[in-house]
């Protein structure tokens, strides 16, 4: 059928003048014609309209918003609560007590709860450092960090001591290297490497200052402006803003339900619990830190500041696409339900998280289980309503 | 029949198939160079652990990291002979083994364009593409034509002509035509464009584009065989592609290979006056004198018997979905391989458990372990690749000293933004399920 369809086209270009047309044929063809015509129209005389409809989203409006009311003062909260960690550690070492380390673990307990703020955002500078590793790579490793104090000589920048470096590392120098405050306060006195830890800890100190006030001043105007290009790449494409917060929020809450709460439930291990894996292990908050999480990706999804001023977020992007969830009300408000079911369920776990999830299983098991719907409605229903693509490299489609 | 025959046997100008042999390695070889540039040789075929094989193709594996560039720089290699028409049977030869096997290394990196490339590439093979403007024919003048049978040139219209078609009758589903869905979700993605940016969040750009796409495709193939709508189904064609690049910028090559390809449309006195030019620049234009091609008696039976077959799979190959029962767009049965281009937007997420029967104790699997973000991304929506990866997490457990581990999974996929839900049956166990092209019963009805 078809070759005679072509062979007749043949005998028509090569050799005789073009035969009368078939009508419908010449009807599509001025479809097409008139079809060109109009794109055209639309193309290239409208550009002065304005978008002033009620359905438009201005996506560099909400990327002003999360540069200019969270990420920089999220930061800048960060920065100095790393400032303060840094000092209360060179008063405590300078003459170690047990007052001075309940000061030096305010100061952590504060970093470690500012740093639930920044986690999300670890695309241009934080991934220039490697900020989230270097940060909260947790369960630290208690061999590691003893072996580099003994030696006294280390480069906290290589791949091997990831896990021996950021607040889980100082967790162990300051709640877990005695049973109580006077035998920890001892470990920096009266102990053959009490210089050596000292100065460990003033190192991890200083390597977390580095990295945080570095990823600081290149988000602010006066350093490297990131701010002006995270909000100037408005598109959706691969490596656009929207495409790199929506990713990264992605992958920053699976943390949560991951390594802060499955893998210490033995999501991995077959069943079998793992204590040791949880975050802020000696200090034995976990629950407080995971809750403290949630509730910054809930801020950061509604675009809205710590100080509860609620912009343009992703969720206001999800409503003016009219995006529904599967059961009919909006995607937005049923990612809002599913927040607050995850806080809910997550804050009911007893701290410490370490306990519970070999004498509590069932109550960490059910927060484990909202955090996996909200996984679900952040990893697909958000990113193919918004068009984003849910990948971490660049590749074609069809 | 005697007809047809007939008309596929007249000596045509060689011209056409000579533009298109060269348009054809250049567009790869600009591909390919863009390919290896962006890192996606490592990204696809270097950095994972695991691929996932074509069913009856699990022996193509990948070779090393070296192996791979050899690959590579083979299929480079081979798209200059292409262009120049030097050593052309090889290069066309060699050029389509090595894309192939590529192509054949992991699902996930599954493209319409990719596959186009494979077939047209196969089709060249025997076609006499070498015997005009070629350095072969340079070499050795006595292999010169200036005609050919037209089932050279038509072949590859056919094949342009199936593409289109098939493409558009994908095309002819409520969702697409009725709800303008997925171009409803994709365009207000574009919006930040300098100039059609406003419109894109409008509905009616949304059906206007849904409606004349579908059209386009069904009608493209037949208004460029017609003289007199040649000249602007060309235009359309242009037109088109360049609005799907801009819309769609995730697209890749496929529009300018697909420009391109629609210039063997045009007749053979078009074509050879570029020729003529191009010779004349060079300053060494000689009156070739008109010489035809003709095969010979038992080389043209086998060619008829192959291309005969060829295309016969080929008008099978996009309905064999008919075979299985529910939505297509949903379960993917005989999805592939079918010209469905840019046709529905799915996501999905999904987590595997795998389960030691004996002591009743699950675990959960972290994908990243085991595949790339990218590979996860594509397992979570096809239900032959979820089974695929059920089996690698069955045969690692076995590794580790568990006997018969289960493998059940809980996966969530959106269509089309209707929103998640659940895609596979939770309670089947997929390590006892086998590959293979049979219904999968397990699959939840849409």
């Amino acid at each position: 059928m078809d070759y005679s369809t072509l062979s007749i086209s043949h005998t028509k270009t090569d050799k005789e003048p073009g035969a009368k047309l078939p009508g419908t044929l010449r009807l599509i063809s001025r479809f097409f014609f008139i079809l060109t015509v109009c794109l055209f129209t639309i193309t290239s005389c409208e550009d002065e309209e304005t978008n002033t409809g009620s359905n438009e989203f201005d996506r560099s409006t909400m990327l002003a918003n999360y540069a200019h009311n969270i990420i920089i003062p999220n930061y800048a909260t960060l920065n100095n609560a790393v400032d303060s960690l840094n000092k209360a550690i060179n008063n405590f070492t300078s003459s170690p007590d047990t007052v001075k380390l309940q000061q030096l673990r305010e100061a952590w307990y504060n970093v470690a709860m500012n740093w639930q703020h920044c986690s999300t955002f670890e695309f241009g500078p934080a991934s220039d450092v490697l900020l989230r590793a270097s940060m909260n790579t947790f369960p630290t490793n208690v061999d590691q960090i003893n072996d580099n104090i003994s030696w006294g000589s280390y480069n906290l920048e290589t791949a091997g001591n990831i896990d021996a470096i950021g607040l889980p590392a100082l967790d162990y120098l300051i709640n877990g290297v005695g049973e109580d405050d006077e035998s920890i306060v001892s470990m920096y006195m009266n102990n053959d490497q009490s210089e050596n830890r000292k100065q460990y800890l003033a190192d991890l100190a200083a390597q977390m200052q580095s990295k945080v006030s570095a990823v600081y001043n290149d988000w602010v105007t006066d350093g490297g402006n990131y701010q002006k290009m995270f909000i100037a790449s408005d598109g959706m494409d691969i490596g656009s803003s929207v495409g790199l917060l929506v990713n990264e929020l992605n992958f920053d809450f699976e943390i949560i339900k991951n390594a802060k709460i499955g893998i210490p439930l033995g999501e991995k291990t077959l069943g079998s619990p793992l204590p040791q894996h949880v975050e802020a292990f000696y200090h034995k908050q976990s629950v407080d830190f995971a809750v403290e999480h949630i509730k910054a990706i809930d801020n950061i999804f509604n675009g809205r500041s710590r100080a509860g001023i609620d912009s343009t977020g992703l969720d206001d992007n999800l409503n003016a696409l009219d995006a529904k969830h599967s059961s009919g009300i909006p995607l937005a408000e049923a990612i809002n339900n599913q927040f607050d079911d995850c806080i809910s369920a997550v804050e009911s776990i007893p701290d410490p998280l370490s306990e519970a999830v070999e004498n509590n299983s069932t109550v960490v098991d059910a927060a484990h289980t909202e955090l996996k719907k909200q996984v679900v409605l952040l990893k697909t229903d958000l990113p193919s309503t918004l068009s984003v693509l849910i990948t971490y490299q660049d590749n074609d489609g069809d | 029949m005697k007809n047809l025959q007939k008309q596929l046997d007249k000596q045509v100008y060689i011209a056409p198939l000579i533009t298109f042999r060269v348009l054809f390695g250049f567009i790869m070889l600009v591909s390919l160079i863009r390919f290896m540039a962006n890192g996606w040789v490592d990204q696809l075929y270097v950095a994972p652990k695991f691929f996932f094989t074509y069913y009856g193709f699990d022996w193509v594996q990948p070779l090393n990291e070296t192996g791979m560039y050899i690959v590579f720089g083979l299929m480079i290699a081979a798209t200059i002979g292409i262009m120049l028409g030097s050593f052309y049977k090889t290069a066309i030869t060699v050029f389509f083994i090595c894309f192939t096997y590529v192509e054949l290394l992991d699902k996930s990196n599954y493209l319409n364009h990719y596959y186009f490339v494979s077939i047209i590439s196969f089709i060249m093979i025997w076609l006499p593409a070498h015997r005009f403007f070629s350095v072969d024919a340079l070499r050795n003048p006595s292999i010169r034509r200036t005609q050919v049978p037209a089932w050279c040139t038509g072949s590859i219209k056919l094949q342009l002509i199936i593409v289109y078609f098939f493409a558009g009758l994908a095309k002819i589903n409520s969702d697409w035509l009725l709800n303008a869905l997925p171009l409803k979700i994709w365009l207000p993605a574009t919006s930040d464009l300098p100039v059609a940016g406003p419109f894109m969040d409008e509905a009616w750009v949304a059906y206007l584009l849904s409606w004349s796409s579908c059209l386009y495709d069904l009608s493209i193939p037949f208004l460029l065989l017609y003289k007199k709508t040649r000249p602007y189904a060309f235009m359309a064609v242009i037109v088109f592609h360049v609005l799907t690049k801009v819309f769609l910028p995730v697209i890749g090559m496929f529009p300018y290979i697909m420009i391109l390809s629609t210039t063997i449309f045009f007749p053979g006195d078009r074509h050879r006056k570029i020729f003529t030019t191009i010779q004349q620049c060079f300053g060494r234009l000689q009156k070739v004198p008109d010489t035809e091609l003709h095969f010979r008696a038992i080389h043209k039976k086998s060619l008829t018997s192959l291309f005969g077959l060829f295309f016969m799979l080929q008008l099978l190959l996009p309905i064999r979905y008919l075979l299985y029962p529910g939505n297509l767009f949903w379960t993917e049965q005989g999805y592939r391989f079918s010209w469905r281009v840019m046709l529905m937007e799915k996501a999905g997420t999904v987590f595997f458990y795998v389960r030691d029967p004996s002591t009743e104790n699950e675990a959960e699997i972290t994908n990243r372990d085991y595949l790339t973000p990218f590979q996860e991304k594509m397992m979570a929506t096809q239900a032959d690749m979820i089974l695929q990866y059920a089996h690698l997490i069955r045969d690692e457990y076995k590794k580790k000293g568990i006997k018969n581990p289960e493998v059940r999974v809980e996966s969530y996929v959106s269509l089309n933004g209707t929103g998640s839900r659940l895609f596979i049956d939770s309670t089947v166990n997929l390590a006892a399920e086998e590959r293979g092209f049979r219904h999968k019963d397990w699959v939840l009805q849409y």
